[in-house]
């Protein structure tokens, strides 16, 4: 009797102990079954600007006067899950202003952050009230009812001043708001003062950007450059980098519906880069590679095209001497968008996180203290005059990039947008350097399309 | 208590395994048949049923039979040194005069227990152009710059000698203990009847070791077939998608593209190979008859 009963329980603790990986994970803090989530209403507030709209009103009207209470009176706590560490940043100032609201902040690496999303989501347990996505595959999300419309928290209103572009990020593909884009990360080309001063003269933004007009311009220059350092020096990256230039200024590949276009934008870009790859102004160092990076921060390549934030610069090497200028079309690269959680019963104060980071206030605080782009014009223009940043030297970057993001299509991207920019960038850099034709590059561009998404309709 | 009691016990014992593999493996591999025959969105997790639509794309992809291709070239390039290495090497290591022997069988191990990811970097790094360490140990001789991220063979190359790197030292475990499982009286035997070295490896210790190879072939077949991490990570791009494996497409389809039945269809394409692999690597090593019908090798033996 004694062994059955020893038996038994051994089954049952190595059962247990097997599933335990099943389970859940422990949140870090308890947010289930309080009402703390729920925003303090209780200061009314009778001079609020009447609404055009009756039933928006009505609908935003807990909001509203959140908004107008004194935000140390907004309690509650949300989970927000993401992939960076400069989330931090925006809880630490969002908790200056609402002390009372706790956030329980879990960052996840790598790509392990995409499926454990994907998952919560798809299972409906353990979601995170506020979530980022990244914009390399938020648009394979945006249109799900699971992502809340932010209309809720009137959105058109917060985001009037922003960015044409940013707006156009927004959105999903009925042109419902479900993502807010609080900064902007447009892609400009990055240089070293004494290296372009050596070699072109100039470390001016303005009239880099002039030297850099068009394609021929550039590889006209970058062979000048190889000329004049005996091979030492080059001027651009790779082809690779080419297509980040173009990207959101050339019509999209392929539309949200699914039809396939190819422009004479996209035509014209491969011959530029078979020029670029004929040329010495190519150095062909692979982007984000060790010998690229090191390479410019050591001035022996010129430029690198890269969106605002850079984790390539060798600061300690090169404080006070990189600069940045205006590429001649403009573009952005690797945008984040906060989403809420539709089901969440936290949707509130998750809202009242949006706004502030969507506020002049945390845009103003973003930029001097975190170094990123506002999402919104308004603080944009408004900070750009006499601004200077340290890291570049005194360089005002913010009106750089104000005249890059001005400049930006107000394109609202699909699941298709950004993977066929990439995969049309492969097949021209490869088909190039494999001296292929035009037409030989483009149908091997459609077959990877065709693979990869059978349902797009090509012409 | 009589032994029909006692094997009653034996089911409580082996329940916990069953319960682990109903969740774990077996409801997976059901569960991602029927999401075979499916479209699922990605984030309800909605299935509509599709039929062979993602089997009929499968078979339709050019790109999907050349990740084929590219890991049966990875895996040939990677199992032939790594099992010549590891054999030579388990030989050497069994000589009992051999000082040091198992020092040098952990030190081989190591690699072993680096991860995939480590792995991946660590090669890139060292094979990346122009400034990699392997390419300034060959601008030091005087020769030129290898590219070899923008040549397909040699892209596969530098993953083949990765996974062979991380690989040969675990063989090097399993080759040992078959030679060492071979009698000393044996080898003795054919010491005295006058077999050379060479004569003693290729007529005792390798059909002695029949078993041993054919395991660690089907496990390197299995293991070899399912190869993602280093190709994923060691060269970010190749020309022609030369380093896409079967794996990676199934993960490129699944987690970048967000299509779970046709990943799912991809799986089942991947099991199918493997299977066929399998069964052709034990058709290979299987011991051939004589004229008699006994087995070769073994005749004689228990009469």
């Amino acid at each position: 009797m004694k062994k059955k009963l020893v038996s038994i329980l051994l089954g049952a603790a190595m059962v247990v102990a097997a599933l335990g990986g099943c389970g859940s994970e422990p949140a870090t803090t308890s947010t289930e079954g309080t009402e703390a989530a729920e925003t303090d209403t209780t200061e009314p507030e009778a001079e609020e600007p009447a609404q055009e709209d009756a039933a928006e009103t009505e609908e935003s009207a807990d909001t509203e006067t959140a908004e107008a209470a004194d935000p140390a009176d907004v309690t509650g706590e949300f989970t927000y899950w993401t992939y960076t560490d400069s989330a931090n940043n925006l809880v630490n100032e969002f908790n200056k202003v609402y002390p009372n609201v706790n956030i329980n902040l879990q960052v996840f690496g790598g790509d392990e952050y995409k499926t454990k999303i994907l998952t919560a989501l798809q299972s409906g347990t353990d979601v995170p009230d506020v979530f980022d996505l990244e914009e390399g595959y938020i648009y394979e999300f945006l249109d799900s009812e699971l992502i809340a419309d932010l209309s809720y928290i009137n959105i058109d209103e917060i985001v009037k001043d922003f960015y044409g572009f940013q707006v156009a990020q927004m959105k999903d593909t009925s042109g419902a708001f479900k993502c807010l884009n609080f900064q902007s990360s447009p892609v400009a080309i990055w240089y070293l003062k004494d290296a372009c001063e050596e070699w072109l003269g100039t470390s001016d933004p303005a009239e880099i950007s002039a030297m850099l007009s068009d394609w021929d311009s550039i590889i006209a220059k970058g062979e000048e450059v190889y000329e004049a350092s005996g091979g030492a020096v080059q001027l651009w990256p790779n082809l690779g980098e080419m297509p980040k230039v173009v990207a959101f200024s050339n019509d999209p590949l392929i539309s949200a519906d699914g039809k396939m276009t190819i422009s004479e934008d996209w035509t014209n870009l491969i011959d530029a880069m078979r020029t670029m790859y004929d040329s010495t102004a190519n150095a062909e160092l692979g982007s984000w590679g060790s010998e690229w990076a090191a390479a410019w921060n050591e001035g022996k390549l010129l430029f690198r095209v890269m969106p605002c934030w850079d984790f390539f610069t060798d600061w300690e090497m090169n404080k006070g001497n990189v600069g940045v200028a205006a590429p001649f079309l403009a573009s952005y690269e690797g945008a984040t968008g906060i989403c809420v959680y539709n089901n969440s019963e936290k949707k509130d104060v998750a809202g009242e996180f949006l706004k502030f980071v969507a506020s002049d206030e945390f845009q103003k605080i973003n930029l001097e203290s975190y170094n990123q782009i506002p999402a919104s014009k308004k603080v944009c223009d408004e900070l750009a005059e006499g601004f200077s940043a340290e890291d570049f030297g005194g360089q005002n970057i913010l009106a750089t990039y104000s005249e890059i993001c001005d400049k930006i299509a107000d394109i609202t991207p699909s699941k298709y947008t950004r993977p066929s920019i990439n995969e049309f960038g492969k097949a021209a850099g490869e088909g190039v350097k494999a001296g292929q034709d035009n037409d030989t590059i483009i149908e091997n561009f459609k077959s990877a399309i065709k693979d990869k998404y059978p349902e797009v309709v090509m012409d | 208590m009589n032994s029909k009691k006692r094997n009653k016990y034996a089911y409580f014992y082996i329940t916990p395994f069953f319960i682990v593999f109903l969740i774990f493996s077996l409801f997976p591999i059901l569960y991602s048949f029927v999401l075979s025959f499916c479209d699922m969105d990605v984030l309800s997790g909605k299935f509509t049923f599709v039929g062979m639509r993602n089997y009929q794309r499968l078979f339709e992809s050019g790109y999907f039979f050349k990740s084929i291709g590219n890991t049966l070239l990875i895996w040939i390039m990677s199992i032939i040194p790594q099992l010549s290495i590891a054999f030579v090497l388990a030989l050497i290591l069994s000589n009992k005069w051999f000082r040091g022997r198992f020092l040098l069988r952990n030190i081989y191990y190591f690699p072993n227990l680096v991860t995939p990811v480590t792995i991946g970097l660590l090669f890139g790094a060292m094979f990346s152009y122009p400034g990699g360490a392997v390419n300034n140990i060959i601008t030091m001789l005087g020769l030129e710059a290898v590219d070899f991220q923008n040549n397909q063979m040699l892209a596969r190359m530098v993953i083949a000698i990765a996974i062979c790197w991380k690989n040969f030292g675990f063989n090097i475990i399993y080759f040992t203990a078959g030679i060492n499982s071979i009698s000393d009286d044996v080898l003795e035997a054919a010491e005295v009847d006058g077999a050379s070295n060479w004569q003693k490896i290729t007529r005792i210790t390798l059909p002695l070791m029949r078993p041993i190879l054919i395991y660690v072939l089907v496990t390197s077949v299995i293991g070899g077939l399912q190869m993602f991490d280093e190709s994923h990570l060691v060269f970010k791009s190749v020309p022609g998608d030369a380093t896409v494996t079967m794996v990676k497409y199934l993960y490129d389809s699944a987690f970048e593209r967000f299509q779970f039945g046709y990943a799912a269809a991809v799986a089942y394409g991947i099991f199918v190979i493997i299977i066929i692999a399998s069964v052709f690597s034990l058709l290979v090593t299987k011991e051939k008859k004589d004229d008699y019908g006994e087995k070769k090798g073994r005749k004689g033996a228990g009469k």
